[in-house]
């Protein structure tokens, strides 16, 4: 029942997907828009494989996901541990949350100049804030979670003898991997949002930079390539996310 | 008699002129700058509105500022800006060469003697030659200022010294950030930016624009425009030419009271005098509407950095530009 629901979903997707990518070739076809602004799906993704296959965007896009990768690890370390000391620590997460939600609302983007100062022009600077971005919802989802945990399933723990270590891994972790899983998606999802951002704004690094480029020689093909490429790649990411979740929580 | 022929050639010449009359009166015209504080790009536009320029040719000019070249352009070809001004070549010629509605009315800057690269006051470096095998910093991917920065590795090279790095930095205030934590040696401006801390002493001039001699007579940036709207509102492109020329030379006649409006409208915090310095960055010659020059130089160069898949034909040349709208 469950494989056949997952199926259909898919179905779906794909379809919904399909059907939104025709209607652009169709209309981009037939100059309902102008093919100045808008580009057929088929020539972007062809641009997209004849620019990766001749190597002219190899690099960039090996920079942009050294600066995913890089900015995600960061991320999560620093998130898993701050969220860990917020919920071990009681009054620190009384102290400290409602300035990390604050900081999660608030539009981080525009210190990117700070960043551009301390770490130069360079990936340092992006992978630093995008970094930051994403630590934010894993530390406040990873704290949240702990905190949540049933602590019936504690007392069990304890009632069977299990040690700190063992309640710690085969209790805390598999009750927490939801809510700290959405926190490592939403993070990912800002790092993405950042490292992309900040690479069209500054004109460094990888897809973002190529995309800015081609904006400003009225490449619309390659436009749309390069955001092609952008949402391969958050799909990617996610579905890799998925996969890892499931392999923690079996 | 006498009066009836001139009752006469009164209402020929009134019927031959309404055409005309009404092309401009109340036109509405919406143009895209892209600069608030560049003397070139904003101040033309600040006189006009100050001194009434626009509404005395019956015009109704709704400025839009817009980031860079590259967003004119795009505004320009949407239709949503109708002239955009102070754009460089590239990216319109890369955007024509794709089909995109748009002509090129003037001339905007020629040569590039008003931008200028500076060091911080204790650095070694003090000339052009002696910045050598350093790095040198440009705005961005095919701006005039990375034009001038390969200019400038020609230039050493020709001279047997070793070529210095091209390094992007951005905007003016993202140079100056960058040449104060090291990422290069010398940063590029524009004036009024920075003759402050140049007349303080904290930056020195290396070198200006106008010592790389590729560029002298080149074209640099342009004006231009939707091609449709050129097309149905000649009157009204013709007038607002003819006011932005009168700008042009209320601004070299009367230097005094164009800094006044300068300083008012782009809400400038230096002292006036130093302000007033910008006019040694800029003759009336550079800003001469009319001939484009250089042409084959930004050809050449818009093909080499990829503005141009193929060269552009004289015919399309000529459909791009037409200074027919100039007074």
């Amino acid at each position: 029942m469950w494989a056949r629901e997952k199926t259909q979903s898919i179905l779906n997707r794909s379809l919904m997907v399909l059907s939104c990518l025709l209607l652009l070739e169709l209309a981009v076809s037939a100059q309902w828009v102008s093919p100045l602004f808008f580009a057929k799906p088929s020539a972007a993704l062809r641009t997209l494989w004849s620019q990766l296959a001749n190597g002219k965007i190899a690099g960039m896009v090996f920079i942009t996901l050294y600066e995913i990768g890089f900015a995600f690890l960061l991320a999560t370390l620093l998130g898993l541990l701050l969220g860990y000391l917020l919920w071990r620590y009681r009054i620190l997460g009384l102290s400290y949350e409602l300035l990390l939600s604050s900081l999660f609302a608030s539009p981080l983007i525009l210190l990117y100049p700070l960043f551009l100062v301390a770490f130069g022009r360079t990936s340092a600077a992006i992978i630093a804030l995008a970094a930051l971005f994403g630590l934010i919802p894993i530390a406040i989802n990873t704290r949240s979670a702990l905190d949540h945990v049933n602590p019936v399933l504690i007392q069990v723990g304890s009632s069977m003898n299990l040690l700190p270590r063992q309640i710690f891994r085969h209790i805390l972790i598999p009750a927490a991997a939801p809510a700290v899983f959405s926190g490592f998606r939403l993070g990912l999802t800002y790092i993405l949002k950042t490292i992309l951002g900040m690479e069209f704004i500054v004109n460094v690094g990888g897809i973002g930079k190529w995309i800015s480029e081609a904006a400003f020689r009225f490449e619309t093909e390659e436009i749309y390539a390069g955001l092609f490429g952008v949402l391969i790649l958050s799909v990617a990411f996610l579905h890799l996310l998925d996969r890892m979740e499931r392999w923690i929580r079996r | 008699m006498k009066r009836g022929f001139l009752l006469v050639a009164l209402s020929v010449w009134l019927l031959s002129a309404l055409p005309a009359l009404a092309s401009t009166h109340g036109a509405k015209i919406t143009i895209g700058v892209p600069h608030r504080v560049l003397f070139d790009t904003a101040v033309p536009i600040y006189v006009a509105e100050e001194k009434g320029f626009f509404k005395a040719a019956g015009l109704e000019v709704n400025t839009v500022f817009v980031k860079g070249g590259g967003e004119n352009v795009q505004a320009v070809v949407a239709g949503d800006v109708h002239v955009g001004l102070a754009t460089g070549l590239f990216a319109i010629l890369s955007a024509f060469s794709k089909g995109a509605p748009i002509q090129v009315v003037s001339a905007e800057m020629t040569g590039l003697q008003e931008i200028y690269w500076y060091v911080l006051a204790d650095s070694p470096y003090r000339t052009m030659d002696s910045l050598a095998g350093k790095r040198i910093a440009y705005s961005n991917l095919g701006s005039s200022t990375h034009m001038a920065v390969l200019g400038v590795i020609e230039l050493l090279q020709s001279k047997k010294l070793k070529a210095p790095e091209a390094v992007a930095l951005g905007s003016v205030p993202d140079t100056f950030t960058g040449i104060k934590t090291g990422q290069a040696e010398a940063g590029w401006s524009a004036p009024p930016f920075f003759l402050d801390r140049i007349e303080k002493g904290e930056l020195r001039i290396a070198f200006r624009g106008d010592e790389i001699p590729k560029f002298r007579e080149v074209t640099i940036r342009v004006n231009f425009a939707n091609a449709d709207f050129l097309k149905k509102n000649p009157g009204a492109a013709r007038a607002f030419f003819k006011t932005y020329q009168q700008s042009l030379d209320f601004m070299f006649k009367n230097q005094e009271e164009t800094v006044k409006i300068w300083m008012k409208r782009a809400d400038l915090k230096m002292a006036e005098p130093t302000v007033k310095k910008t006019y040694d960055f800029y003759s009336k010659g550079a800003l001469n509407l009319r001939p484009i020059k250089g042409i084959q130089v930004t050809l050449e160069d818009a093909a080499k950095f990829g503005f141009l898949k193929k060269a552009l034909t004289q015919e399309e040349l000529d459909r791009l530009i037409d200074l027919t709208y100039l007074p």
